[in-house]
């Protein structure tokens, strides 16, 4: 699979920019969560797994947590594993569940709400963070 | 090697689990009797071991779960597959402990031309699905202009091609499983400022 981003989730339901009003709006978070696993899997075709979607945009609040979430449980969806969440500089980024040669790619999603591909490296002080590698725009 | 049913080995059943779907793994499992709810079982216990933290995975979890390796050295943790017989499955150790996953080697050299011209005809004549390993893709197309993996799913693009596209070669955990031309995302990731 190729982890492709930004990702785009857009509708009522992908709403993250109202930040910290989303307390008690458990129905629009899991909604927001079907959404990005709709929009993730419209866009994975066999053997060709894409996110191709901006970023979990909206006009409800979503919290950068439940966002994070919400591409946590569409990389599952889709049938890979995250391997744990870390928050660095004011970003989580959801990593994978499987490291290459000590680097784990991970996706991080900024209070924002924009996403973002990122390369951590296992090293002596444990997760250590090598660079952005940016966004990709979704081919048309 | 560790045997743990039909005389797989217990690696060999976890890699299976993390694959993606393909006739060439349904072809594999089926000649070994292996059925696939064996496959989640091995899965969940591999996660209950913890090698689903890639932050805490040693090489003695990887030993522990999966035996004692076919070769050991510093850097490495090296098995033989009865799945795939024509390769190793190898652990990189990193100088400070850390396991993760160095994915699958031929047992003999590849046999493979040292240069190949970043064209699909070219490469798809050159390169076999289910043998050839991401460590032959390197040697001969040198590292790829992007890398779009994502755990055990690896996505190397090389381009953009004068047509607009990359070529894009699938790997599940280091194994060839396709080669294909698609619009360039390379193209789309420098346009966007980014650099590899």
């Amino acid at each position: 699979m190729a982890v492709m981003l930004p990702l785009t989730i857009t509708g009522e339901a992908g709403a993250i920019t109202t930040l910290g009003i989303a307390g008690g709006r458990a129905a629009m978070v899991g909604r927001a969560v079907e959404a990005a696993v709709e929009g993730a899997s419209e866009l994975a075709g066999p053997g060709r797994q894409i996110f191709e979607a901006a970023r979990i945009i909206g006009t409800k609040g979503l919290t950068q947590s439940n966002a994070t979430a919400a591409v946590a449980q569409a990389v599952t969806k889709l049938g890979y594993e995250a391997g744990g969440m870390v928050t660095r500089e004011g970003v989580n980024y959801v990593l994978g569940a499987a490291a290459r040669n000590g680097m784990v790619d991970a996706v991080g999603v900024d209070a924002s709400g924009a996403t973002t591909r990122a390369l951590f490296k296992l090293g002596e002080k444990g997760l250590e963070f090598v660079r952005d590698l940016g966004s990709i725009a979704a081919p048309r | 090697m560790n045997t743990h049913h039909s005389g797989v080995s217990r690696l060999d059943l976890y890699l299976a689990a993390g694959m993606r779907p393909s006739k060439d793994l349904a072809a594999r499992l089926q000649r070994a009797g292996v059925p696939q709810p064996i496959l989640a079982s091995v899965s969940a216990a591999a996660k209950e071991a913890g090698l689903g933290d890639p932050t805490k995975l040693t090489r003695d979890m990887v030993v522990r779960f999966f035996a004692p390796g076919d070769e050991e050295e510093s850097d490495r943790v090296v098995y033989r597959s009865n799945l795939w017989p024509e390769h190793r499955y190898e652990w990189h150790i990193s100088e400070w402990g850390h396991a993760s996953h160095g994915g699958f080697r031929l047992l003999e050299p590849a046999e493979l031309p040292t240069w190949l011209p970043r064209e699909l005809g070219a490469v798809s004549e050159a390169v076999r699905p289910w043998f050839h390993t991401a460590n032959d893709v390197a040697e001969v197309m040198g590292e790829p202009d992007l890398d779009l993996s994502w755990g055990p799913a690896w996505g190397w693009y090389y381009g953009p091609l004068d047509d607009g596209t990359d070529l894009v070669f699938d790997f599940d955990f280091g194994l060839l499983r396709e080669v294909r031309a698609e619009k360039s995302a390379v193209k789309e990731h420098r346009a966007g400022g980014q650099s590899e």
